[in-house]
């Protein structure tokens, strides 16, 4: 049903107004099918933009109905029909669906219907226009990809991996960040950075380091977990810019190092108990003790071999005991001082120490050192030592053959 | 040769007298000096960083080779923020001490080493600077 528009023929408002100008814009639109429908919804109109977009050719679409641009799915709800009906109540329905070209292919369009009235409001028929969004949909895809690409990157590093803004709020954290620090994603984004550490002031001084250098490698800080524990850990962060080169933020990259600070820890613990295990005293003859001394004695180690000394001698009811330093890479002031209270101690059990093993070097060091030890027997050797501890006790090793 | 690239290594414990006398020994030992001024050395860098650790708890040590003319030295650097030496002559007199030791850290050290320079602030701090020279 055709509507007849009256215009004045010569006017310019008329030529711009008239169908033929109008039929000649649709005609010109090819981006968009712009089609219009009978009241109950046959095609009655069709421009080049509809068979571009849907593939039928005027011919083969006017009088046809509509729905067959539909999803045989969307058919059977029964849209085509209540598309039709709201579009005449509301004024306009405009919807992002899918919809089904000649060849079968589906694509997303944009679909916008509206009702077109006589001069009494009597709906006669639909304007329909649709918009294929396929490259749209595509480029969001893409973005989305894309997106989710950058997000699974970030998640599947092992490392604690987070983004600080120049305000110092948390912008961004993968779910090694939420592992180490015991917080939810939701519970870190936004809040500031430094309070996660023991030493915030340390935390703040690093950050300030990456802005004015541009990154910092293996800063150590420790991490305060939800839980109460402390975690060390070593950021290597840098900032990162937008295509502008204008700083956005700082990306940074903790490690944990907890489990290397205990490995070191217990190095440290069995090395102690390596020099523990390494002090014996040796009941070498009837009378001697000898204690070689091996690596550096500090206080703790001294008066464990001072306690263990004193108990051989004591067990052994031996005069003389052979103190051996050869072992000894460096005596300093201290070390001299445990050595001179060892030997004090001894004498105080009515036995003599005879020191052994003092290298050339040792002995020049103590010299320039200022250290007096000529209250003690000293010797270069252990066998001169123990040569020693014969006269102590008044004894000789006599060869088989000189025997009497 | 005769160079060694410049370190620190930080002073905080007991252990860390024991590392701070190996990692000397190997820097003294790569530049050329023979066995018995190398005992000097580290004698000398074990008194030093004991001091640290008695008297300031922590400080740092550095080393780095110098040079004066043809001749290369070792240079030592021991600093801290501890309680400061109050009369630097007294502390380099034998027998003087504010803790329980010898009292001949300071003035072993000095004798041990070619040169020393002492600079130190009650209350701020204390850095020791001591150097030997390869015999030429």
């Amino acid at each position: 049903m055709k509507r007849e528009v009256k215009t004045k023929a010569n006017s310019p408002a008329a030529v711009l107004g008239s169908q033929e100008s109008y039929r000649q814009l649709v005609d010109s639109v090819t981006d968009y099918a712009i089609i219009m429908l009978d009241q109950d919804g046959h095609v009655v109109s069709w421009n080049p933009g509809a068979e571009r977009i849907q593939g039928y050719t005027k011919r083969e679409i006017i009088g046809k109905h509509f729905e067959r641009f539909y999803t045989t799915e969307d058919v059977r709800r029964g849209l085509p029909g209540q598309d039709l009906k709201n579009a005449a109540k509301i004024g306009r329905v405009e919807s992002e669906v899918l919809r089904v070209r000649k060849d079968g292919t589906q694509f997303w369009a944009n679909v916008i219907l509206s009702p077109l009235r006589d001069q009494e409001g009597t709906v006669r028929g639909f304007a329909k226009a649709t918009r294929d969004l396929t490259e749209l949909k595509r480029a969001e895809e893409t973005a989305r990809l894309a997106s989710t690409y950058n997000r699974s990157l970030i998640d599947a590093t092992l490392d604690p991996l987070l983004t600080i803004g120049p305000d110092g709020k948390l912008m961004d954290v993968n779910g090694a960040t939420e592992a180490v620090t015991g917080r939810t994603r939701q519970e870190l984004i936004g809040t500031d950075f430094f309070d996660y550490f023991t030493e915030p002031e340390r935390a703040r001084a690093g950050y300030q380091q990456i802005f004015r250098d541009g990154s910092v490698r293996d800063y150590p800080l420790e991490l305060r977990r939800s839980d109460g524990q402390v975690v060390s850990v070593l950021f290597n962060a840098s900032v990162y810019r937008d295509e502008a080169g204008n700083v956005i933020g700082i990306v940074a990259v903790a490690r944990d190092i907890t489990e290397r600070k205990q490995a070191e820890a217990r190095i440290q613990q069995q090395s102690r108990e390596i020099m523990e295990l390494s002090t014996p005293v040796m009941h070498v003859w009837q009378g001697v003790v000898v204690a070689p001394l091996i690596g550096s004695l500090d206080s703790q180690r001294t008066q464990q071999f001072m306690e263990r000394l004193l108990d051989r001698i004591v067990e052994t009811n031996s005069p003389v005991a052979l103190m051996d330093i050869m072992g000894v890479p460096a005596v300093d002031s201290q070390t001299a001082q445990h050595l001179i209270e060892t030997v004090s101690a001894v004498r105080l059990l009515g036995a003599q120490v005879v020191m052994t093993g003092v290298r050339p070097a040792i002995a020049q060091t103590l010299v320039h050192l200022g250290i007096d030890l000529s209250g003690i027997i000293t010797r270069s050797s252990l066998s001169a030592g123990l040569q020693v501890a014969f006269d102590i006790l008044e004894m000789q090793v006599v060869p088989k053959d000189k025997r009497l | 040769m005769n160079d060694l690239p410049p370190g620190e290594f930080p002073i905080g414990s007991e252990n860390d007298i024991v590392s701070a006398r190996r990692i000397i020994r190997n820097a003294a030992t790569a530049l050329g000096f023979g066995l018995t001024d190398v005992t000097r050395i580290v004698t000398a860098a074990s008194e030093l960083t004991r001091n640290i650790y008695v008297h300031a708890k922590s400080g740092i040590m550095r080393w780095r080779s110098v040079h004066r003319g043809s001749g290369v030295g070792l240079e030592l650097t021991f600093a801290d923020n501890g309680p400061g030496i109050p009369d630097v002559a007294k502390a380099l007199q034998v027998g003087y001490t504010t803790g329980t030791g010898l009292g001949m850290g300071l003035p072993g050290s000095k004798r041990l080493t070619d040169e020393m320079t002492i600079q130190s602030e009650v209350g701020r701090g204390t850095t020791i600077v001591v150097r030997k020279w390869l015999p030429t």
